[in-house]
């Protein structure tokens, strides 16, 4: 022990022993941080696309959907992004943990602390329309795995159960043609009494959407469907995110939906006409 | 050399070995006895092992002077860097412990006594072999932080920094290092 001090400092000197520069542990501190900053974003993304799944599920029809809430709860909630929420967080807490003064919060205050983050961060980004980009950019960049992203779709790929979705593929007098998500062509034939267009959406090409009603095998030479509702794929409350558009803006969209109003009318009691006719014939 | 050296705070001590690597003696003999008692306090190694656990740590806090973080007490940051290292060591070199004499004084008798509400009128000599007997065979982590309060006499917030635990769990720690004491009290059928 006498000499401790003494060989100590001959080591130093001998194997030139350095101090680390500061700026690496202040690189490594910020590597953390950045770490920690990117998680807590992209956890509060995963939220906002669950948020947004969650507010815009369809509740008013889960018995006809599912048959029971539970099951429906347990059908469309997104996995996907659940996964990835929980991997974020912990990630997050793995990175502020290594930062300097991370000990002395408790777990429960920093799993808290982030959990609070991705939620404001994720409301945030709802509200600024970012969640039902991000869904629809993953759906179109992933197609094999949009049923994974969006458990709830299969839902509305059963034509024979009066639920169908897809994406307008011609609009145009009496004519909506619909491609559905397996790539089916359908022939739509809207309700006169289709009155839940959400007020604001505009039914246009390329444009995603949900249809109940049903499926027409009677005189039909491709696939046919008679539409009693459709609303946007991504939800009833889409239109939420109208109240960011500026004021002329929304008067445009609600003029365009007056316009097209009489026309889908008009194309409605022409179809129903002919069904008539045909049924009678 | 500077004058008045002894004077001079470790944190002033810290910035001048960063510019001449000759203050480190300074640091080092003001450690080393403190540094070295806690080792042999925690880890029941012999005093070999222990001074080559001792000059690993100060290799490190040499090494890491510029990570030193002026919110906390040097000491506190020493502390931390040879409870990591005894941590690291601690599985390696279990096999080769020995049983832990511990320098008991008056005062931690009489500090850890009113804690745990042990009867301080036995006598001091066999209280103090008792303690001993029932520090060896504590845990680790439990034995650890009992030093720390008792041996050491270091506050909850300095017991927080060397452990980088939060002070309530360094609180929860210490209530179970309590129990875990009472609990081999009774096992060893003792009397105190």
């Amino acid at each position: 022990m006498k000499n401790l001090s003494q060989k100590i400092i001959e080591k130093i000197k001998q194997e030139r022993i350095e101090p680390t520069p500061k700026w690496e542990f202040v690189m490594k501190d910020t590597f953390f941080w950045i770490g920690f900053v990117i998680s807590v974003l992209i956890g509060g993304l995963s939220f906002s696309i669950i948020f947004n799944t969650l507010l815009n599920n369809d509740w008013d029809l889960y018995i006809q959907l599912a048959g029971g809430l539970t099951k429906f709860v347990i059908i469309t909630l997104p996995y996907f992004w659940l996964i990835i929420f929980t991997l974020f967080v912990i990630v997050a807490y793995l990175n502020i943990h290594k930062t300097k003064k991370a000990y002395k919060y408790s777990l429960q205050m920093i799993i808290g602390g982030v959990l609070l983050a991705s939620f404001l961060l994720g409301i945030t980004f709802y509200n600024l329309g970012l969640a039902s980009s991000i869904n629809r950019g993953f759906s179109d960049m992933m197609p094999r795995y949009h049923k994974m992203l969006n458990p709830g779709e299969n839902l509305w790929s059963k034509p024979e159960g009066g639920f169908l979705s897809g994406t307008v593929d011609y609009l145009d007098g009496n004519v909506l043609r619909l491609i559905d998500l397996d790539g089916q062509i359908w022939e739509i034939t809207l309700s006169e009494n289709i009155l839940e267009i959400v007020p604001n959406f505009i039914l246009e090409k390329d444009f995603k959407i949900k249809i109940t009603g049903e499926e027409i095998t009677d005189n039909c030479m491709n696939k046919c469907f008679y539409a009693e509702m459709l609303r946007p794929f991504d939800g009833p409350r889409m239109m939420l995110e109208n109240e960011f558009l500026d004021k002329e803006t929304l008067e445009k969209m609600n003029l365009h939906m007056r316009e097209i109003r009489p026309m889908l009318e008009g194309r409605i009691h022409k179809n129903i006409k002919v069904l008539k006719q045909e049924t009678k014939s | 050399m500077i004058k008045d050296i002894d004077k001079k705070t470790d944190e002033d001590l810290v910035f001048l070995v960063l510019e001449n690597q000759d203050y480190f003696l300074y640091l080092v003999r003001r450690y080393e006895k403190k540094l070295g008692r806690y080792i042999s306090r925690i880890s029941n190694l012999s005093s070999d092992d222990m001074e080559d656990i001792l000059q690993d740590v100060f290799i490190k806090i040499y090494k890491n002077l510029n990570a030193f973080d002026t919110s906390l007490k040097f000491s506190s940051w020493a502390y931390r860097i040879t409870h990591n290292e005894v941590i690291s060591n601690y599985r390696k070199l279990k096999n080769k412990a020995t049983v832990i004499s511990f320098d008991l004084d008056g005062e931690f008798i009489k500090n850890i006594a009113d804690d745990l509400d042990i009867e301080k009128n036995l006598n001091l000599k066999d209280l103090k072999t008792d303690i001993s007997l029932i520090l060896n065979k504590m845990d680790l982590k439990y034995r650890e932080v009992l030093i720390l309060k008792y041996l050491e006499e270091k506050k909850y917030n300095e017991i927080s920094d060397i452990l980088k635990k939060p002070e309530g769990t360094v609180a929860t720690l210490l209530n179970r290092a309590k129990k875990q004491f009472l609990k081999i009290v009774d096992e060893l059928n003792l009397k105190i």
